[in-house]
Order: structure tokens, then sequence, then C-alpha cells
């Protein structure tokens, strides 16, 4: 076998083992839930399934870019908030309204760049500090009461319980948004500007590449799809809730790192399938009726698990080269 | 005498000590508004709530220090308080409910320092995935309620309650005396120069032969340890064990290990700019709570001074960047040539 054909079978191998095990679970589900492979359930799972994955798809970008975001849950919150306030209590139409929101989204990522890109703040630290300064921005609004008045009248409601053809309208956004960020990422040269300045910076610098524009750019992305997440949610839930957007912030997390473990590098694909894993399990388990905090351990003994699994794999792999490389892997 | 006198007059006026301005500020100010913030027992109120924070908090400083992350203290503060409740309600004695509790809680460490040692994890996904954990453990135990206790050992009301000579907060001692030992070990013995070592250059630190591997499974065993005692004592104050702690524990908490970081070391986290943090962080939401203002400007402050403060740091260390950026310039302007 060749060299090439060798790399690929290494990186191939792992994407394999993932399918096998996804199908596993979905026919394990299929047997003990009948209604599971209906197409009206599969349906549902897409539409829970568009609600993690969008936020995770946003985080995706900062991961790349090699940074963390803890933020962009707490700034969604804020993104809802501004919707509803704009429909329930200002009267606006809900595109206007939402218009509102996701650049209430975009000004905390574009400060969030700022502060990581221009400044060199550590991320941590400056996304946890500017998302709880976004959360309590989001309490002024209604001093923390939910926003409902208006929301069955305005026709945002809609923008989540709509079909085109049948498709729910959450769907359609869940694939648009993944098929443009999959051609950006993966097939246009900003993409590997992306991944450049997320694998070697000093490199990325001397190449011409603008690191703080990227680095802007992946906070601004992962803000405002996490923003957009927070309205699909609101128009589903009929009410603007200013805790809503937080329980995106660990699923997101876990299935950009399933995605990761994976694929070996954070990409839009992976960071589907991790989603798409931890959605088929939720709605399998809630068809089966367990309570909902069987979610958590779900979401927890999966992330550890794929990561787990991938580490041994990769281990082996870093033997077979050379002892400096086991080197760098180990610091 | 004169000049040593004026030489540390002008530190208390260095970045490094605004913090405690702002908190100096912050006290007199509630003080004169609210007649009830400058009562004795609002003021042991505000000092058991800062003393149980500080206590969560004390082990995730250093872990922060190495330059890892942990965000798992309040689900296992959560899961100690519902093991110890789950125990007690099931008739075992106090000892060995609390006993079992933190040895539970240290076994989460111990797993989370796992992730991170053996399979290299990046500190952050792996307490993700424990924290995770920790939460639903909490729930099953539970079936998803709370357990309510009809009554609290006594034992453990001294802790939170009691007195020393009917005026210091026993509670309090406690907690100064931790912070005392861990400021001691943290800044005279080797352990301390090799946490921030690790935080500076993980590869230099490698290279050094620091035992980088057993320091981090002890910090992680040590932060669950001090978040599950932290727990059993919330215990006392619920009086039920409670499967999630409702509230702001985990931004409080890295708010005052952030916050912590601009005192006394400059931009490095350290136990007794943690301690500041948390009582700093109580005294806002006290006060706040009594002057009748909303809670949520206590978050737009807090994230505010954390940016703020962050971006201090940034400045005064920016002559570090500026070299290093004229070094580049003539770098691309000697390969111009």
């Amino acid at each position: 076998m060749s060299k090439r054909a060798k790399q690929f079978n290494r990186d191939w191998i792992s994407v394999i083992i993932f399918l096998c095990i996804l199908v596993g679970i979905m026919a394990i589900f299929s047997f003990l839930a009948p209604q599971f492979m209906t197409a009206n359930n599969l349906l549902r799972a897409l539409k829970h399934l568009s609600v993690t994955s969008l936020a995770a798809l946003g985080l995706t970008f900062v991961v790349v870019v090699g940074h963390s975001d803890m933020s962009f849950a707490f700034v969604s919150c804020f993104a809802g908030m501004t919707m509803s306030y704009f429909i329930g209590i200002v009267g606006w139409p809900p595109v206007p309204s939402i218009i509102m929101g996701l650049l209430g989204g975009m000004i905390f990522g574009f400060l969030n760049g700022i502060a990581v890109g221009r400044f060199k703040l550590p991320d941590m630290i400056v996304t946890i500090g500017i998302g709880s300064f976004a959360w309590g921005l989001a309490y002024l609004y209604n001093k923390g009461n939910y926003i409902y008045t208006n929301f069955l009248t305005s026709g945002i409601i809609k923008f989540s319980d709509g079909r085109l053809l049948g498709i729910p309208f959450p769907v359609i956004y869940l694939f648009s948004f993944y098929i443009v960020a999959y051609l950006l990422l993966h097939r246009t040269k900003y993409g590997r500007g992306f991944y450049s300045v997320g694998s070697n910076r000093i490199a990325a610098v001397f190449s011409g590449i603008k690191i703080e524009r990227y680095i802007i750019a992946a906070f601004v992305i992962s803000c405002t799809l996490a923003s957009f997440t927070n309205m699909v949610m609101t128009a589903a839930q009929g009410n603007g809730n200013v805790k809503g957007g937080l329980v995106l912030l660990l699923p997101a997390w876990a299935a950009v790192f399933i995605g990761i473990s994976v694929f070996k590098k954070p990409t839009v694909i992976g960071t589907f399938l991790g989603a798409f894993l931890l959605s088929i399990m939720q709605n399998g388990f809630t068809l089966l009726n367990a309570p909902f905090y069987i979610m958590d351990l779900i979401v927890g003994l999966t992330l550890i698990l794929s990561i787990v699994i991938s580490r041994i794999e990769f281990r082996k792999k870093v033997k077979e080269v050379s002892p400096i490389d086991t080197f760098q892997a180990a610091a | 005498m004169i000049k040593k006198l004026t030489s540390s007059l002008t530190k208390l006026f260095t970045p490094e000590y605004v913090l405690l301005w702002i908190l100096f500020l912050m006290i007199v100010g509630f003080s004169i508004a609210s007649p009830v913030f400058r009562r004795p027992d609002n003021l042991m109120d505000i000092v058991r709530a800062s003393a149980t924070n500080a206590l969560m908090v004390l082990g995730l400083t250093w872990i922060v220090a190495t330059g890892e992350i942990d965000i798992t203290f309040p689900d296992i503060a959560a899961l100690a308080s519902m093991v110890t409740a789950y125990g007690v309600f099931n008739g075992w004695s106090w000892g060995v409910s609390v006993l079992i509790a933190i040895l539970a809680c240290s076994l989460y460490g111990l797993l989370s320092g796992f992730l991170v040692n053996k399979f290299l994890f990046r500190s952050l996904i792996a307490t993700i995935g424990v924290s995770v954990l920790a939460k639903s453990t909490a729930y099953i135990i539970g079936s998803g309620s709370p357990i309510y206790l009809l009554k609290i050992s006594p034992t453990i009301q001294a802790i939170v309650y009691g007195k020393i000579g009917g005026v210091v907060p026993f509670l309090m001692v406690l907690v100064i005396v931790l912070y005392i030992l861990a400021s001691i070990l943290q800044n005279y013995t080797k352990l301390g120069q090799y946490l921030y070592a690790m935080g500076e250059n993980r590869k230099a630190s490698f290279e050094a032969g620091i035992p980088e591997k057993t320091i981090l499974y002890s910090l992680f065993i040590l932060s669950a340890g001090l978040a599950s005692f932290a727990g059993i004592l919330q215990l006392a104050l619920y009086s039920s064990g409670q499967p999630n702690f409702q509230g702001s524990y985990f931004v409080d908490g890295l708010t005052a290990v952030f916050l912590g970081a601009l005192v006394i070391k400059l931009g490095k986290p350290n136990v007794i700019g943690t301690f500041i943090g948390a009582i700093f962080i109580i005294v806002l939401s006290n006060g706040l709570t009594l002057l009748n203002i909303p809670f949520f400007y206590g978050l737009i402050i807090k994230g505010f001074l954390m940016i703020v403060g962050v971006t201090v740091i940034a400045l005064t260390k920016s002559q570090f960047y500026a070299s290093i950026k004229t070094r580049r310039l003539r770098q691309v302007a000697a390969a111009g040539d």
C-alpha cells in the first residue's frame, strides 16, 4: 500500500467507526421504540438538532482559530430578549426585530473579537466577562420577566412552526447554514485562513494573513449564530426568556469536541455529526420515557468516551512516527 | 524611614491595589446609603456567604494559575450536598455521609485529572464532561428532586453559624486559616514556584522536570474536595440537598478568581486575591439587594470590571508586547533588505 493510501485509511477509520456506532444506536432505538423510525419523529429530531447544532457551528469557527468562547450562550440570551422586546413591547413586525436581535449578538461578538484578536487578552476571561455583561443587559428589557405579549399575533411563531414543502423551517435553516459554512471553511481560501490562524499563528503572519480579522470574524460568527439559534427557540416557545439560551453552552461544546474526536480537527461535518449523535440520543431516550436528567449523563459520557477512544488511536499513531513527535504530543 | 513610608504609600496606588480601593469605597458607600447594610448581623451574613464561596474556589485558583481551568465546582458542590442528604435520609450517621460525599466528589476530581493527564484532554473539555456527569449523578440520586432534611447535624450547624466568643464567626476563622496556609504554600514553597512556572511555559516546566502530572492530579482532587466541603456547608443553609444550586455560582466563582488575579500579583491568580474577589462579589450583591437595585446590575458591573481589569493587565504588560513587535518589525525589515 502506498503511503498516501495508508494515511487515507488512518484518517477515515475513526469516521467509519463513528458512523457504525451512530447506526448501531439508531438501530437499538428503533428496536426499543417502534415510533422512533417514523418520518414525523425524525423530522422532530432534526428540528431539535437545528437548535444545538447551529450554536455548535458558530463555536466551530472559534475553535478553528484556536480560541474558546464561553460567551455565546449568554449573548444569545441578550439577542433573544432584544428581539422579544421589539416584538412584544415596541410592536415591530418579526423580521426587523430579528435583525435587531442579530445586530445585538453581532456587536458582542465583535467586542469579543476585538478584545481577543486586537488586544490579545486571554479569551476565557474576556468571554466570561463579556458574557456576564451581556446577560445582565438582557435582564434590563423587562426586569428579567418573560415577554409574551404580541407573540401570537405578530407571526413570529411561523419562523419555528412554518413549513416549506412539508419541511419545517428550522430544518431548512439548519441545512442552509451548514452548507454555507462548509463551503466557506473547506472550499475557499478564507477557510484555509481560519485554519492557518489556528494551527500556526506565526506562519500565518508571515504569509500575509490578517490574523485579527479572522479572529474577529470567528467570534462574530459564533455569537451571531448562537443568537439566531435563540431566535428559533424563542419562536418555538412563544415567549422571550432571559435564561432560554443558557442550555446551549454545554451541548454545543460537546458537539464540537465529539466532531474533533472523529476528524482529529474541528470541521463542519464533524460538528454536525456530534450534534446529530446527541440529538438522536436525546430523542430516543425521550421516547423511552427516560427522565430529563438522563440527558446530562448521556452528553457527558458521550463526550468523554468519544475523546478517550480517539486519543487511544491517536497515541498509537504517534508512537509509530518518531520520538520527537511523541514529545510534542505530550507537551 | 519617611522614604520607606512614602514608597509603601505610593505602592498602595499601583494597579495591584485598585480592586482593594474599589472594595473599600463600595463598603463605605453601601454603609452610608443603607442603614441595614451596616448592621452587624448583615455584615455577619456577608462574611458567612463569602467564606463559603471562597472555600469553593480555593482549588480553582491554583488550577487557573497553572494555565488549566476547572468548571466542575458548582456541580461538585451540589453533588456533595445530595450525597450527604441521601446518606442521612437513609439513616447513616452524619460523619459517614459527609466522608462518603467528600470521597465520591474527590473521585470526580480524580477523573478530571486522569482525563487531562492520561488522555491529554484540554482541561475545559474534560471538566465540561465531568461537571455534566456530576450534575446528572446528583439528579439521579434524588430522582430529579431535592432531598429535604428535618434536622441538620449540630457539628455542621456549629461550623456554619457558630461564633468564637460570641463575636467572630467560626467559618470565617476556618477559611482564613485555610487561606493563610494556602498562601504560605504558594509563596514560600517549591509548589508555588512550580504552579507559576507551569502557567508561564508548559514545555519549559516539562523539560525542567517539574512533576506536572502529580501536581495536576492533586490540584483537581483538592479543588473537588474543597468544593464538596463547601457544598456540604450549603446543606445547612438550605436544610436540604439541592441537585442544582440555583444562582450564579459558576459566574461568581470564576469572577472571584479572575478579579483576584488583578490583586497583589498582577495578572496571576493567587489565593489572597481570590479571597478578596470572593468578598467583593458578596458585598456587591448584598449591597445592591439592600438598596433595592435588581441583582442583574451586579452581573453588568462584574462583567465590566472583569473586562476593564484584563485590559489593565494587558496595558501594564504591553511593554513586553511592544518589544516583541519591534523585534518582529526589525526582522521583517532585515528580510526585506
